[in-house]
């Protein structure tokens, strides 16, 4: 009872590989601020963002929740 | 603090692909997921943040539904054979974008800036927006080429599931159960009524605890601003929407979720919803303990942060090295965990085992953490000896880190291997999203409020005294293996013999055997309420929806076709 016709079952391969190469990289890109946080308080140290660096750096994370909580009022 | 968002997201975007479509939702959240961390690299090389916040915004709004649609769409294609290896290499390249990202970040910021840092993360998301394209040209035209065989398979799927012998989890259940649920769900067909939502423009077929909705009651879906959408055949939601079972769902906690998900979570089961709380406790154990264990390895152990250590208990290996420990083997065994499932079954089991591992680890750790706090008090009274004195009373092998980091690595490979896979046991299909989506939830709920309950405690006991939040994680195991062992019992009471034990198989059975007779009414009542909805359904009526509507429809002349036409329909 594979859903998909026998003779293409061996396509369920690629579309493995494919699925798990679409989720890289978002996996790799969402901590990218975590990971860059020394640097980036570097950069941001000239800019008018200095002195609430932390701040902002949390921001980037909870900001999803505002959204998500716009997203479900409907 | 960024796992809260995640609560909800993978949530709402299960419900959303649920819907629309796997096909069509992989490709939005991709773009959502690339677009989003385009504005991010512009944020950062405009050098405004404010910019960068609205990269996340979009970012976010892909996320991790992206992972749940993937989830949901690969296990359609591995309904059959390997489903648990499927979704268990899916996670270890999850786990390799997060690892990715750590190593590869600072230095391409090192080497590059900071823009470009965050600019090979884009590339990345155009490597996976890309693969999200050809997965979806991929699905489309399998589906299309499909249809002229629609008919003899779906037959075949009939006599499978109508065999005793069916080895695949779900239809393990249906074929254990095949005399006392086709009868029923005829009778349901034939002499239900129909109960009318006039809000939500949907229509029920209601007989007691369960409801149905056959082909000519067919329940319109779409958005509550566009009643009677409907999506085309094989767009991820099923097109015969099938018993969904009323009363079985969520109690408690689930409840505001429920109300907030609408009509996609009412079908889960009571398995289901324990699965969930395991999945939910289990991982509170896990990914909290990792924020911690560098820090725990330091107080408890007497490890140091930058160099290997070089006497004690773990000679020769550094923080780092220890700390990664649990991935390291979990990126290995979990698609190992994977085939077993998929040879052998026995789900519950296994799940029971990884919460009794983790158990053992935690404890093992809790004892660690009591002994090193006892002998710091007796350091600082006394001012000689060693901190971690009665650390070496006991056997060395008992003492050292290695063991309880070895064997939450097990624990941890086993509980990512079953837990996604068990999740399409217990569920119906056509709500497959939406369920990872809760699981999803629940996962970073936990992973969210867990750690703001361990820095609290180190508040309030020491920072240095890791024995609080040790006993919080050893108890957060202990109900873990609480959770498993009722799922274990829910399989065989409940399920009719066992979802969650059958080894997944991939080969039809082709051989026909003649449709179950109908049995009196009492015999079977209570089994029909409690029969997790198993995935057969999906098989045939995602893919092959015009010919089980018209199977449905021959339903009503209540001949032995009828029954094997129910079996495809509803069971």
């Amino acid at each position: 009872m594979p859903p998909k016709s026998s003779t293409r079952r061996w396509l369920r391969w690629p579309v493995l590989v494919l699925s798990s190469v679409a989720m890289t990289g978002a996996y790799y890109c969402f901590d990218n601020p975590s990971a860059l946080h020394e640097q980036m308080k570097a950069a941001f140290e000239e800019t008018s963002y200095a002195p609430n660096f932390e701040f902002y750096f949390n921001l980037l994370y909870t900001v999803i929740i505002f959204i998500m909580m716009i997203a479900s009022i409907p | 603090m960024y796992s809260l968002p995640n609560c909800v997201l993978p949530l709402l975007g299960g419900i959303a692909s649920d819907y629309f479509g796997n096909r069509i939702m992989l490709v939005v959240f991709a773009s959502l997921v690339a677009g989003g961390q385009l504005v991010c690299t512009c944020g950062m090389h405009q050098q405004s943040l404010n910019l960068v916040l609205v990269g996340r915004v979009i970012f976010g709004l892909g996320g991790e539904s992206l992972s749940v649609v993937s989830s949901s769409l690969v296990s359609s294609w591995f309904a059959g054979a390997e489903l648990a290896l499927a979704l268990g290499v899916n996670l270890s390249f999850s786990r390799l974008g997060s690892v990715t990202n750590d190593l590869a970040s600072p230095w391409a910021a090192a080497k590059f800036g900071l823009p470009a840092a965050y600019g090979l993360g884009l590339l990345l998301c155009l490597m996976s927006l890309t693969a999200a394209l050809l997965l979806a040209c991929l699905d489309s035209s399998n589906d299309t080429s499909n249809s002229s065989e629609v008919k003899k398979s779906t037959i075949t799927i009939s006599n499978n599931s109508t065999m005793g012998n069916s080895k695949q989890g779900a239809y393990g259940a249906v074929a254990d159960a095949e005399n006392d649920t086709v009868a029923p769900l005829n009778d349901t067909l034939s002499s239900s009524g129909v109960a009318k939502d006039s809000s939500s423009g949907r229509s029920h077929v209601t007989t007691g605890k369960l409801l149905t909705t056959p082909k000519l009651e067919r329940r319109p879906r779409g958005t509550p601003g566009a009643p009677g959408f409907r999506p085309k055949p094989g767009m991820g939601r099923s097109p015969l929407p099938t018993s969904v079972l009323e009363g079985t769902t969520s109690g408690g906690a689930s409840g505001g979720l429920a109300c907030l998900a609408g009509s996609p979570l009412r079908g889960m089961s009571g398995g289901y919803w324990l699965l969930a709380a395991h999945c939910t406790v289990v991982y509170s154990a896990i990914f909290p303990f990792n924020n911690v264990s560098a820090a725990l390895l330091d107080s408890v152990y007497g490890m140091s942060g930058t160099s290997a250590a070089t006497s004690g208990t773990a000679a020769g290996w550094s923080v780092g090295a220890v700390q990664g420990i649990p991935y390291s083997v979990a990126a290995v065994a979990t698609p190992l965990v994977g085939i077993l499932v998929d040879k052998y079954g026995h789900r519950a089991a296994w799940m029971s085992a990884s919460a009794a591992l983790l158990s053992a680890a935690h404890g093992l750790l809790w004892a660690a953490a009591v002994a090193s706090d006892e002998s710091f008090d007796v350091t600082q009274d006394d001012g000689i000896g060693s901190s971690h004195a009665s650390l070496l009373t006991l056997p060395a092998w008992l003492a050292s880190p290695l063991l309880p980091f070895t064997a939450m690595g097990i624990g941890y490979s086993i509980v990512a291997g079953v837990v996604w896979p068990s999740a399409m046991c217990v569920v119906d299909p056509s709500s497959t999203a939406t369920a990872f989506g809760v699981l999803n939830s629940a996962q970073n709920l936990a992973t969210a409020l867990v750690p703001l309950l361990v820095a609290a405690q180190l508040n309030m006991y020491g920072t240095q005294n890791y024995a609080p939040p040790e006993a919080l994680f050893s108890f957060l195991s202990l109900g873990s293996l609480g959770f498993a062992l009722a799922l274990w019992r829910w399989d065989y009471t409940k399920a009719g013999g066992g979802v969650l034990t059958h080894p997944t198989k991939g080969t039809p059975v082709t051989q026909a055997t003649p449709a179950p007779t109908r049995r009196p009414a009492a015999e079977r009542t209570p089994l029909v309420a409690t029969l997790p909805p198993p995935k057969s359904n999906s098989l045939s009526s995602r893919f092959f929806p015009q010919v089980a509507d018209s199977i449905a429809e021959n339903d009503t002349r209540g001949s032995n076709t009828a029954s094997s036409g129910v079996q495809i329909s509803l069971v």
